[in-house]
């Protein structure tokens, strides 16, 4: 994992405290059947924002943001947005403001250390990909380049010191406020949006991977997959790209499971590739199963005539090829008859430690179930096993 | 900066490195040892491993079975680290731990030139301080997530490579070629020295920075390290997509500081099918802009004159188009060793071995022993497992010996010696019977005395608390204390053994004793101190002044019971004389008369 969003409410709960500031949001989860109740509960303002809360950019422009709405009109506000395919909320008091008040900040971690950007003008046409020349930029790794930072921003000293260190502290990785409006003594974050470091989350305690902004991942294997990849030390993906896709990867290595699938899409076969995935940190046979198997599965699910499945990765430097090809092996086995009948066919190409033993097993069990394709070590180069994989479509 | 100075070319050339491993790997660091065996080294380049648990972790080199030692720190590694030649560092420990582990390494051995981070899931924001940390102390640090450093035929610093005996045999990791191989990913390094060297090339060397985000060893840094090399003519470049690192390439190629031919290839146009950027296997790998995308990185590249073709099948049809010319001359193409068979041994053993028929004691032969040394320095030497060196330890341990032989037919060993005897039973029996009342009571006390003088010491409790410490727990404290001996009636053999530390210069725990007694006996006459305390405390001085033992090595003494060997021995040999008498005297079966058992 690497940087991973949070929610809205989840960032503003941890960095207003930390900057002497209350924060009365409310979060709603529509899958939890009382949410209304807590509505009930809210204190009482003239006017709410209710916003989605799951991670999505540009909210404003897309009407996933509701502004000025009055308490009994928030159960409403909340139903329309849900019809939109949406379920986390976010409900704060609406402040009223004037627009030329509006700012734009953020820190995001760099190789020197934090890097501070600020635009005189906030709102939504600030991309934080395409900054533009009026984008000023700080570096904010000591108390005299903070100070710089403070007298360009206007935002006082201590206010913005407090803020990097929650950055810090809190091992975010990114932090935008857009749009920021900045009074005297306290900072008002309209709209904040964060990414942590999911690396640090053994150093800090307000947040956790229970709390990051989940994609919707609908499908079964997708979730096994995460779920194989959190509990283990090695590191497992799988992505589906088309569901009814003819080509199925099993790939190893993050590095070479990019090589592959470009390849694929090189020769335009782009459209009809199942899934992108890897698993590689010297996983066990055990896990290796568990992760072949969810493939194994979305495969013989698809809808597609013919289908090819690659096993597939380069010269492992310290992945047991024999151990991991077990794994392999079983998932293929336990469908082994859906294989045959859908006639799969099997392509694999791999080195590194116990490749010998590794390969010979797969190539007896390919044989023996007359499972065609090919298979070869790393004398066949990783983009010819993928030509002679697109032959037998 | 560093850039300018890092020459991989020279690391491992003439000398062995000395390399640390913090954490344990098995396959890793048998690769290693592997790779040092298989370019001819006659010493293995990892010096010591950082871990906890076992003092020693067995590996092989070549068929030899070697013992590599194992410190709990760096701190503690400090103690006796010593190395004239170039160090280097390799930490295999978790993302949590790199961290810290490395910090606290760098610390205690100051003499450290650069290391590798094998760990996946190290912060970003330890990453970023690594990267000032490695500026400010001038040291180079790659990965993390990096599979390590290859020099060929030099040094071989983490699972680059391989870690199978064949796999380096095939890399060719013995022979110094021209091409240097550099990648992110850790499987595509290997790959990559793998598609070279099946073209015919060799590797100059080879380094995979890691997936990460901020790897702190940077591609750049790593570009101009093969500029900087001699040997290298070729550059191979695997990249992905996701992060800025290819447009500094762009730049040094552009500024003219890189002017070797690069071959680059960058893999993630697959990410171009995906709706949402998707986050790929590496940390790094996540085109969240367009300058960020494979595409964008490849056309950068291209016009500044990379090669940096579109499939990876045009990228090895350039590998194999490098030209042979730029071989380098003097590539050695020399047959490998065979690693042979390997066969763990059940014991390791630091004290003797049986050597073409001859017995070694302590690395000489016992025949040539047995004339040149005592009985008393021949003992002691093998009780620490080391030869000592000053006649003073020898002639102590010869008097304590002496002293230490018998105390009279009336203690608890000794009568339980006599009975048995005395039951008919053989010598072995008899001496088993006597060794066996030996422990807290009787004569099992020195290694007590020990703990607490060494204790006390170490941790600077004042005498008056040390006392008060144990009068509050009403316990005896192990070496003060005789049943006949007082102030007005001293052991003579005490004073016997006090001669020895006169002429000494610190004598800590000898001071430390005496002082305690002086507070004892102010209490009560009797509570002197006694032989025990007084063999333990001499001996810890002596030890520690004439020895140059470490506090480490002395708390290893205590823990191991060294100090009650020196009451065990001789008084063995009392025993066997009480069990040879009264086998002489044959008196027949002992029976307790009745009066000597009180009824209750």
């Amino acid at each position: 994992m690497s940087r991973v969003k949070i929610t809205e409410f989840k960032a503003k709960s941890i960095v207003l405290p930390q900057l002497g500031q209350e924060y009365e949001g409310l979060h709603i989860d529509t899958n939890d059947k009382n949410w209304p109740e807590l509505i009930e509960n809210l204190t009482s303002h003239s006017a709410y924002v209710v916003k989605v809360d799951q991670g999505v950019k540009k909210r404003g422009k897309n009407g996933l943001l509701m502004l000025n709405i009055s308490l009994e009109k928030i159960k409403e506000a909340i139903e329309t947005l849900k019809a939109k395919g949406f379920n986390t909320f976010l409900i704060e008091p609406f402040i009223t403001h004037e627009q030329s008040d509006e700012r734009y900040l953020s820190l995001q971690r760099v190789r020197e250390g934090i890097q501070l950007w600020f635009h005189a003008q906030g709102g939504v046409e600030i991309e934080e990909t395409s900054k533009d020349k009026s984008v000023e930029e700080f570096s904010v790794n000591n108390e005299q380049e903070i100070k710089v930072a403070a007298e360009a921003t206007k935002i006082s000293f201590d206010m913005l010191n407090a803020l990097i260190d929650v950055f810090k502290k809190e091992y975010f990785a990114y932090l935008e406020v857009n749009p920021l409006i900045i009074h005297d003594n306290s900072l008002n974050l309209l709209d904040l949006a964060v990414e942590v470091d999911s690396a640090g989350d053994y150093f800090v305690t307000t947040w956790n991977k229970g709390v990051f902004v989940q994609k919707n991942i609908t499908i079964d294997q997708e979730l096994a997959v995460m779920k194989l990849s959190e509990k283990s030390p090695s590191s497992f993906k799988l992505e589906v790209l088309n569901s009814d896709g003819a080509i199925w990867m099993l790939l190893s290595g993050g590095g070479a499971s990019l090589v592959i699938a470009d390849e694929y899409n090189n020769l335009g076969k782009g459209s009809i590739i199942g899934n992108y995935g890897e698993y590689s940190g010297a996983p066990n046979a055990d896990e290796t199963y568990e992760y072949a198997k969810q493939i194994v599965s979305l495969m013989l699910k698809s809808a597609a005539s013919k289908k090819i499945l690659l096993i597939a990765g380069g010269v492992a430097n310290f992945t047991d090829v024999s151990i991991t090809f077990k794994g392999i092996i079983r998932a293929l086995e336990e469908r082994i008859d859906e294989l045959k009948k859908q006639n799969v066919t099997i392509f694999v190409r791999r080195g590194g430690p116990k490749q010998e033993k590794g390969l010979a097993l797969i190539r007896d069990f390919a044989t023996h179930n007359k499972l065609g394709g090919y298979v070869a070590g790393p004398e066949l180069s990783l983009n010819e096993i993928v030509n002679k994989s697109i032959e037998a479509l | 900066m560093k850039e300018q100075q890092i020459d991989f070319a020279q690391y491992g050339k003439t000398n062995t490195p000395c390399v640390i491993c913090v954490g344990n790997h098995p396959p890793i660091i048998q690769s290693i040892l592997d790779f040092d065996y298989m370019i001819g080294r006659k010493e293995p380049s990892v010096r010591a491993i950082i871990a906890g648990g076992r003092k020693f972790e067995r590996y092989f080199f070549g068929e030899r079975e070697i013992a590599i030692p194992v410190y709990n720190s760096g701190r503690d590694l400090n103690k006796t680290w010593s190395c004239q030649d170039l160090v280097l560092f390799l930490n295999v420990s978790s993302g949590r731990r790199v961290y810290a582990s490395t910090i606290e390494l760098l610390e205690n051995i100051p003499s450290i030139d650069g290391g590798v981070l094998f760990a996946e899931n190290m912060p970003e924001q330890h990453a970023t301080q690594l990267i000032e940390y490695a500026k400010e102390h001038n040291i180079w640090i790659i990965g993390p997530a990096s599979v390590g450093l290859l020099v060929p035929g030099q040094l071989k610093l983490g699972a680059i490579a391989g870690v199978d005996y064949a796999q380096l045999q095939s890399a060719r990791a013995a022979t110094r070629g021209n091409v240097a191989v550099f990648s992110a990913s850790g499987g595509m390094t290997n790959e990559l020295i793998w598609n070279v060297t099946k073209s015919g090339h060799t590797i100059s060397f080879a380094l995979s920075f890691g997936g990460d985000r901020f790897p702190i060893f940077s591609p750049a840094q790593a570009f101009l390290a093969a500029e900087n090399d001699a040997e290298t003519t070729h550059i191979v470049y695997y990249g992905e997509l996701g992060g800025d690192d290819e447009y500094e390439i762009v730049r040094l190629k552009n500024e003219g500081k890189i002017t070797k031919p690069i071959l680059a290839f960058i893999a993630g146009t697959i990410s171009e099918l995906f709706a949402e950027p998707p986050q790929f296997g590496h940390a790094k790998a996540m085109a969240k802009t367009h300058g960020e995308s494979a595409r964008a990185k490849r056309a950068a590249l291209r016009e500044a004159g990379i090669a940096s073709p579109d499939s990876f099948a045009e990228f090895l049809t350039l590998i194999d188009t490098i030209s042979m010319d730029d071989k380098n001359e003097n590539e050695d193409e020399g047959t490998v060793p065979s690693i042979g068979t390997r066969k763990k041994a059940l014991f390791m053993s630091s004290i003797s071995q049986e050597k073409d028929g001859k017995i070694e004691v302590l690395g000489s032969d016992l025949a040539e022993l047995g004339s040149s040394t005592t009985f008393a320095e021949l003992l002691i030497s093998m009780f620490l497992g080391k030869k000592v060196k000053s006649k003073e330890v020898v002639e102590f341990v010869d008097t304590v010996l002496k002293l230490l032989i018998d105390h009279g037919p009336h203690v608890s060993g000794a009568v339980n010696t006599m009975i048995t005897a005395r039951a008919g039973k053989d010598m072995v029996s008899s001496l088993a019977a006597g060794i066996l009342t030996i422990g807290p009571r009787f004569g099992g006390a020195i290694n007590e005395a020990a703990h607490n003088w060494f204790t006390a010491v170490e941790q600077g409790v004042p005498p008056q608390d040390f006392v008060e410490s144990f009068a509050a727990k009403k316990q005896y404290i192990s070496g003060i204390g005789h049943k006949k001996y007082r102030t007005d009636n001293p052991d003579p053999r005490v004073a016997t053994l006090l001669t020895f530390v006169e002429k000494m210069e610190s004598k800590k725990y000898t001071s430390f004793a005496l002082q305690v007694e002086a507070i004892t006996t102010d209490k009560k006459a009797n509570l002197i101190l006694n032989l025990d305390g007084a063999v333990a405390a001499i001996m810890l001085d002596l030890l520690a002044e004439k020895e140059d033992v470490t506090a480490e090595k002395l708390k290893e003494c205590i823990d191991t019971e060294f100090f009650n060997a020196l009451f065990i021995f001789p008084r063995s040999a009392g025993f066997i004389a009480h069990f040879l008498d009264q086998k002489r005297l044959d008196e027949g079966l002992f029976r307790l008369p009745e009066d000597e058992v009180l009824f209750v």
